[in-house]
């Protein structure tokens, strides 16, 4: 099932991009490949190659390589066990289904934290910004918002501007907080101008 | 005299040393953290490479390799989990042996077992390296896409157990490839009149994505980890008897490294598993293995640490990664413009004798390292998963961002771990995308310019001998490879 959806996907992103590849604009300098030869090759190639998955019987399971064969054994071995998170009780796992569906859920959940993050790290700065991330990936991966989250995403925002700004001086977003100091500084009534 | 006096002052007046002893420190802690691959310890430290020296930010990269293949181990013996791929096949008897009360001499045996391997692969890449690159000269655009062709018949071995996804993969990396401004003629293909992506998809982001934040989506699904380090284990070095009985392990896994690392896809892990096979099945006491066979700990960590030298011969002398770390590197290489393959060795050599410097200080400074790390690494291995995580997290926006100050980039680098993400799930492997990305412009601009050459007759590339020689030997790796799928599909049990 699993290859009949990576095929189906591929053929529509082959589509796609043999359809821009077609709409690239000619050059008069162009050679007799020109700029859209090899992407429409590319497009036909992977249009072709997901044909002959699609066209492949399904398969109860993959037989795989032997190293393939004992990475999954140990991870469906601790996929049985039930391995607790942050030391807590251990936490029995009842279906593989129960697991993917789990996981879907918590990767886009902290996909959606990183989206956030690009979204209002240019309002509220860096050092609150990835404070706030530490702590909602901590709590997208089972975590409690407690106390001790909240110390932890807080030394661990400190940590990060220090690396980053302090000693490598390397820039990183700083907010609205400059301009509301700026603001807040400001003479009353009048403006600032540099000389 | 030469050559050591200008190594010698090549050492003193650069930062390769301390760039040497960081890139350990930092790989270690990395290989150590399980699901912490060295690619992803690697691809961590890439953006901050941007602002160095081109020798001392390769080294960095280099050692960090080395580092994190020993780093694997720790966790290997200590808590019964490797912290790198290549290191499950330590966890037998590391374990057992720590389990023994005897977790120090399996920490010192992987140490020493890691340092013969990386010397004896820094020996190899020193003498291969060389030969392989005295081509360079001869080479035209025709011969650099033949190169280009049979570096992507890599994707042959690294397919995993579905080749056909493997090409698939590649084929899209190839299409990667091609968003920017065209090699021949200057038109913009595929930007949607985005600026940012004029010059292309910068293959680090592609990397960080596909390798760090995939897996970091990944890992949220997966059950944390039950067990802690209970002791403070201390490194203790082997004594001259079990020196004696480690030397046939440690010859076995040096040979096996030196000839898995050149192979394409072969990597650290297949050849873990086969030194410890092999160690085993010549070993006087094998049925010591999987026990606490001190010998069980030897071969596969002096495998995978000649893996970590080894591995950068295609890559240096053919512009070819071999491994999801070679590919990082290779990246860390493009991001100052330097170009592996057979022209750095003329251009830039002082980039080549640095590495070597480099890996040869950074696989001594192991030793030290591993000793003045090892209580810190215990506290980050111990720490809780939610928390180590999101610190990962946060670091990869952090870096991602400081490449260009730029948002957008941070996007697309999440946009690339969902991709890897997705690829992961429905069992594609990655590294052929982005084998696909970094070898697609080569590829491109090669073909046509080498038509351009020829007046368009497609001839050129039999006639050329390089190119002849390179693309028949791509169609023996791909038939050669063929034939052992079609073999194994017969003899492997359903």
């Amino acid at each position: 099932m699993n290859d009949r959806l990576f095929a189906l996907a591929s053929l529509a992103l082959a589509g796609g991009y043999y359809l821009l590849a077609r709409n690239v604009p000619a050059s008069e300098l162009a050679d007799s490949t020109g700029p859209a030869g090899l992407p429409v090759i590319y497009a036909a190639t992977l249009a072709g190659l997901s044909l002959m998955l699609l066209a492949r019987p399904l398969q109860g399971g993959s037989k795989g390589t032997a190293e393939a064969r004992l990475h999954g054994r140990s991870a469906a071995k601790e996929r049985r066990q039930g391995v607790p998170v942050d030391g807590g009780p251990a936490r029995h796992v009842t279906s593989a289904q129960d697991l993917s569906y789990k996981g879907v859920g918590r990767a886009a959940l902290t996909l959606a934290v990183g989206a956030v993050y690009v979204a209002v790290v240019p309002i509220i700065g860096y050092a609150a910004g990835v404070a706030a991330l530490i702590a909602a990936t901590a709590w997208a991966y089972g975590a409690s918002l407690n106390v001790r989250t909240t110390i932890v995403a807080m030394s661990g925002a400190a940590v990060l501007w220090l690396l980053f700004v302090w000693l490598l001086g390397i820039q990183q977003p700083p907010g609205l907080w400059p301009d509301l100091v700026g603001l807040a500084l400001a003479p009353p009534g009048g403006t600032t101008t540099s000389p | 005299v030469t050559v050591l006096s200008s190594a010698l002052e090549q050492l003193l007046t650069t930062s390769i040393v301390p760039a040497a002893f960081g890139g350990v420190a930092w790989g270690i802690f990395g290989g150590a953290l399980p699901g912490i691959s060295p690619s992803i310890t690697m691809a961590l430290l890439l953006p901050f490479t941007y602002g160095m020296d081109p020798s001392v930010a390769v080294v960095l990269l280099a050692s960090t390799y080395v580092g994190a293949e020993y780093g694997g181990s720790i966790p290997a013996i200590l808590i019964g989990t490797p912290g790198t791929n290549a290191a499950a096949a330590t966890v037998a008897d590391g374990y057992a042996l720590k389990q023994q009360g005897r977790a120090g001499e399996a920490l010192g045996i992987s140490l020493y077992s890691g340092l013969v391997g990386g010397l004896v692969g820094l020996l190899v890449l020193t003498l291969l390296t060389q030969p392989l690159s005295r081509v360079a000269l001869a080479f035209t655009p025709a011969s650099y896409f033949a190169l280009g062709v049979l570096g992507l018949t890599a994707i042959a071995s690294l397919a995993g157990h579905s080749m056909l996804k493997g090409l698939m993969a590649g084929t899209m990396g190839l299409m990667l490839s091609t968003v920017g401004t065209d090699p021949v003629t200057g038109v913009s293909r595929f930007t949607f009149d985005s600026p940012e992506l004029l010059s292309g998809i910068p293959p680090i982001l592609v990397m960080i994505g596909l390798f760090a934040v995939s897996e970091i989506l990944a890992q949220s699904a997966e059950p944390a980890r039950d067990r802690a380090p209970t002791e403070r284990a201390r490194i203790r070095v082997p004594g001259p008897a079990m020196w004696r009985r480690l030397a046939l392990p440690q010859a076995i896994g040096s040979l096996v490294g030196a000839v898995e690392g050149l192979m394409p896809g072969a990597g650290g892990t297949v050849s873990s598993f086969l030194a410890y096979n092999e160690a085993r099945r010549w070993s006087r006491r094998p049925d010591e293995f999987g026990h606490g066979s001190p010998e069980g700990v030897a071969a596969p960590e002096t495998a995978n640490n000649t893996v970590a030298c080894t591995a950068l011969v295609p890559m240096l002398s053919l512009g070819i990664p071999s491994s999801n770390s070679a590919a990082v590197l290779l990246g860390g290489f493009l991001i100052h413009g330097l170009v592996p393959g057979p022209q750095l060795f003329v251009k830039n050599p002082e980039v080549v004798s640095g590495l070597y410097l480099g890996l040869l200080v950074a696989n001594l400074a192991m030793v030290a390292v591993g000793y003045l790390v090892m209580g810190p690494c215990i506290w980050l291995v111990s720490r809780p998963k939610p928390y180590l995580m999101a610190f990962v997290y946060a670091l990869v926006v952090s870096g991602v961002f400081a490449i260009q100050a730029s948002l957008i980039q941070v996007g697309l680098a999440l946009g690339f771990g969902v991709v890897g993400w997705a690829m992961r799930r429905l069992d594609v492997p990655l590294l052929p995308m982005v084998l696909g990305l970094v070898l697609g412009f080569m590829v491109e601009s090669n073909y046509r310019r080498a038509l351009v050459l020829s007046g368009g007759s497609r001839s050129t590339f039999v006639e050329d001998p390089i190119a002849a020689g390179l693309l028949a030997v791509a169609t023996l790796v791909v038939g050669v490879t063929l034939v052992r799928r079609v073999r194994d599909m017969r003899t492997s049990p359903r």
